[in-house]
């Protein structure tokens, strides 16, 4: 099942937040970006997602969550309390139909719009790239 | 010592079946466990999600224990038997990957730590078994037919028409091969999966 249309794309985001913010709020936050970006690379092309994954870490716990069609809710699991000052996310992206750099494209863009707190300072390293410099957001 | 192979296509709920089976196999039989995961990607999810559940889990990213990590499995589960000394060894391979091309590698194992046993399951997603057919039917039936049963896994999430359809096309697929339908997610048949994979 390793086609020449499959791809697989990771990248890793840090979000520095001025105020502490709820477990609740993360999690929503967390499945609406998996969300938005299945239904993107759908939208452009993917005829089928393996999945997207996603782990967000916070010195107050953890989630990770997963979606394998634009369709579904994003599955969720991990225990976090409330008053994290800072998340680190990892996403994975493993479809089949859709080219690596729209891929990129699409995750990048989604963080800044699903991700986003107030005030908070969002940094995106790509984990495939030699180059490993972060895109700065915030 | 034992090894258990869960395969299964990406998204099919082999990460969670792990975290149940052992939870199963310790509570049960009092057995200890180690993993290796192999993610495809560069960066390994289901590995870390597993040490956040306190599994001892070795990852071998950015490939395929079936083909290019062949070598690097062999090496870790060396490593793992010398310094765990577990009872079990359950390996998650990538998505793509054909469980008889893993249980092969693992049969190259040298003598004084080769597995007494080898098991392998291939999990199946009832949600989207008629989608992925569509887009894979010979790579999976080859899953299917290499491995020793199979699970249909999110038995939740169809009925019992699509789940009777399942049925039928995997017996069509892989005539005789046992199946087992479970919801890992749910809890659902976890048991009789684990006393197929551990007896």
């Amino acid at each position: 099942m390793l086609t020449d249309d499959f791809t697989a794309y990771a990248a890793k985001v840090n979000i520095s937040l001025k105020e502490p913010v709820s477990a609740a709020s993360i999690q929503k936050k967390l499945t609406t970006f998996l969300a938005l970006i299945a239904s993107e690379c759908s939208d452009n092309g993917a005829y089928l997602i393996g999945h997207i994954k996603c782990v967000v870490e916070s010195e107050k716990g953890f989630y990770a969550s997963s979606i394998t069609a634009p369709t579904d809710t994003p599955s969720v699991r991990g225990e976090m309390t409330d008053g994290s000052e800072s998340l680190d996310v990892i996403v994975n992206v493993l479809l089949y139909g859709l080219d690596k750099v729209t891929v990129k494209q699409i995750t990048k863009s989604a963080v800044p719009v699903a991700l986003s707190f107030v005030d908070a300072e969002i940094k995106i390293w790509d984990l495939e790239d030699n180059e490993n410099q972060p895109i700065h957001f915030g | 010592m034992d090894m258990i192979v869960i395969a299964g296509f990406l998204g099919s709920g082999k990460t969670t079946l792990v975290l149940s089976s052992v939870k199963d196999i310790y509570e049960r039989y009092g057995k200890k466990v180690a993993v290796v995961v192999n993610d495809f990607g560069t960066i390994g999810i289901d590995g870390k999600v597993m040490e956040k559940y306190g599994l001892q889990v070795k990852e071998l990213a950015a490939g395929c224990v079936c083909c290019t990590l062949g070598p690097s499995l062999l090496i870790t589960v060396k490593e793992i038997y010398e310094n765990i000394h577990p009872d079990i060894i359950i390996v998650e391979p990538t998505g793509i990957a054909n469980p008889e091309s893993v249980v092969a590698v693992l049969y190259q194992a040298e003598e004084e730590w080769v597995p007494e046993k080898i098991s392998s399951v291939v999990i199946v997603d009832a949600n989207r078994f008629p989608v992925l057919m569509k887009a894979f039917e010979r790579p999976l039936k080859n899953q299917l037919n290499t491995s020793d049963f199979v699970v249909i896994n999110k038995i939740d999430t169809v009925d019992e028409t699509a789940l009777s359809e399942i049925k039928i096309k995997i017996e069509e697929l892989a005539p005789g091969k046992p199946v087992v339908c479970a919801s890992a997610s749910q809890n659902k048949n976890i048991s009789e999966i684990v006393d197929k994979l551990v007896n």
